[in-house]
């Protein structure tokens, strides 16, 4: 199990996650909504060791979670200017067994010895995939992967994401396309004001979309009517 | 992975100076490198230098390290970031420990060490949370490098301010003053607007450039009047001053001109970075920062070009 017990983070006064506590089954694939600002991001950073918890702990079999452990696509990518797709690749360490950079970019179809400069941001959202892949963790954490993806990519993802699944990696998808969730998850995730609003397993995303927008003020709707 | 890494950066910097251009690469390596080492080589043991050459280089690393953006990717792929910033600052900060130690600057050199040291294991700013909104209602709205500049690096305006009062009193910390809020003024521009903003005042190119470049000026010439004020009133190097002042000034204009000369919606220039910070520190021989201002001219020419193609287009 990944165990996240009574995580409390906070910026200055505000805190964006909230005694967060929930149980995240391993091997699976676990999707994560909520609006902006609900501290979907907070959480994964947290997660990835890019954050201090002010107090809590994260359990991943008992132990506590290193960055070791884990690989995370974040939201933005950065990429150093004047070097080429395969010398990014080199930077990410690949264990024994993942196949060479050229076999491993058959998947993904990159120009990798042109300069990431001349990329389109698709190609680099799929770079930087590629590289967090190569990793081979047992965990897997991606901030809204199918940003910017056609929908080529965006299946590609979903097969990938499945098989690493198959492959006995734990996943922790985030994204704002309910869709491209509902596709490849086994259990989705509510965050809202820095707590698990809800989970719901697979046999229970056909209310999904129904669960998250019922909280929703109708007075909302009826605001943006009277503006636009 | 951290000599990966340093391996990579060189990479980076041979085919960024491809950027550069033929010309200006060569006229850096043969005239400008030999002409400052030569100018630090014979300053670094006379009053201020000793200060001014370790200050001015630690204020450099500070600045390369708290814009860094590959922090939370260099976590990703090695255990240790720091390394890699502890090998690249001190490679880069070779030349100037080579001078100093030249000089017996031992103490000099000691301090200088661990200040890079304690920099390169802190946490780079700009990936540090920000809790509180600095409100900065002197600043006009549309002054946009400034708000974002200033709330960067308001604790270290304040502290270069301050000594630069004393100027009546010792000219030197009026000098560095001034040369370390030049430097961190001009820095302002490195990061480059998207497409809309630059458009959103309706204005043409030529009228935008002038628009930008005399509103900015001004208001550095009116920051940096009290500074002005009181090293001019009680020193003996009048003449000297008030060129220091213009040329300061100078490279506000320098570092506007030099943004949309290369402007590219949306980016960061690194380019820019490091040509701003190069001018602030060669205008410190005055007759320099003449050749300067002639280069301005050729530069608001090329900028005006460059913004056409974005602000002139369709009308």
């Amino acid at each position: 199990m990944l165990e996240i017990e009574n995580l409390t983070i906070s910026y200055g006064d505000h805190k964006v996650i909230d005694a967060l506590s929930v149980s995240l089954s391993v091997h699976c694939i676990h999707g994560l909504v909520g609006m902006n600002g609900a501290g979907k991001t907070t959480l994964l950073n947290t997660m990835a060791g890019f954050i201090r918890a002010g107090q809590g702990t994260i359990l991943m079999e008992g132990n506590p979670l290193k960055r070791a452990d884990l690989a995370f696509l974040e939201t933005e990518n950065f990429f150093y200017s004047h070097i080429t797709g395969r010398e990014y690749l080199g930077l990410f360490k690949a264990p024994a067994g993942v196949p060479d950079i050229d076999e491993w970019n058959r998947m993904f179809s990159l120009p990798l010895d042109q300069l990431i400069d001349g990329y389109s941001s698709g190609m680099k959202r799929k770079l930087a995939l590629a590289g967090v892949l190569r990793q081979d963790k047992p965990l897997v954490i991606l901030d809204e992967p199918f940003n910017g993806l056609d929908l080529e990519s965006s299946r590609l993802l979903s097969l990938i994401i499945t098989r690493l699944k198959q492959r006995g990696t734990t996943v922790i998808i985030t994204s704002h396309i309910l869709g491209s969730l509902t596709g490849v998850c086994d259990h989705i995730h509510l965050l809202r004001n820095g707590k698990i609003m809800f989970s719901r397993d697979k046999e229970n995303f056909a209310t999904l979309e129904q669960d998250i927008f019922k909280d929703v003020d109708p007075g909302f709707f009826d605001l943006v009517n009277s503006i636009i | 992975m951290t000599s990966r890494i340093i391996r990579l950066r060189f990479i980076q910097l041979y085919r960024g100076s491809a950027d550069i251009g033929l010309f200006r690469a060569l006229f850096l390596a043969i005239v400008l490198l030999p002409l400052i080492s030569l100018f630090l080589i014979q300053r670094v043991g006379v009053h201020p230098w000793p200060i001014v050459i370790p200050v001015g280089t630690l204020y450099i690393v500070w600045l390369i390290h708290s814009r860094r953006k590959d922090y939370h990717f260099l976590l990703t792929i090695a255990p240790h970031p720091e390394r890699v910033f502890m090998a690249e600052y001190v490679l880069f900060t070779i030349p100037v420990t080579v001078l100093l130690l030249s000089a017996a600057l031992y103490l000099h050199v000691l301090i200088f060490c661990a200040t890079i040291l304690l920099l390169a294991f802190s946490v780079p700013a700009r990936v540090s949370t920000i809790s509180r909104t600095v409100r900065l209602p002197i600043i006009p709205a549309g002054m946009f490098e400034w708000q974002s500049g200033i709330r960067k690096n308001l604790v270290v305006i304040i502290l270069f301010y301050i000594p630069g009062l004393f100027g009546f009193y010792q000219i030197w910390l009026s000098a560095l003053s001034l040369l370390m809020l030049t430097m961190i003024f001009v820095s302002f521009y490195s990061e480059y607007e998207p497409l809309n903003m630059l458009a959103a005042g309706g204005y043409r190119s030529w009228g935008f450039l002038t628009r930008k470049v005399t509103r900015h000026v001004g208001c550095f010439a009116l920051f940096l009047l009290p500074l002005f004020i009181l090293a001019i009133v009680n020193s003996e190097y009048r003449l000297i001053t008030a060129g220091y002042f213009l040329a300061s000034v100078n490279l506000l204009a320098f570092s506007i001109l030099l943004k949309y000369y290369q402007y590219r919606p949306g980016a960061y220039s690194g380019a820019h970075q490091m040509l701003t910070t190069l001018a602030s520190f060669i205008s410190v021989i005055l007759p320099v920062a003449i050749l300067v201002a002639v280069f301005n001219v050729f530069l608001a020419a090329g900028a005006n070009q460059t913004l056409k193609r974005y602000l002139n287009a369709g009308n």
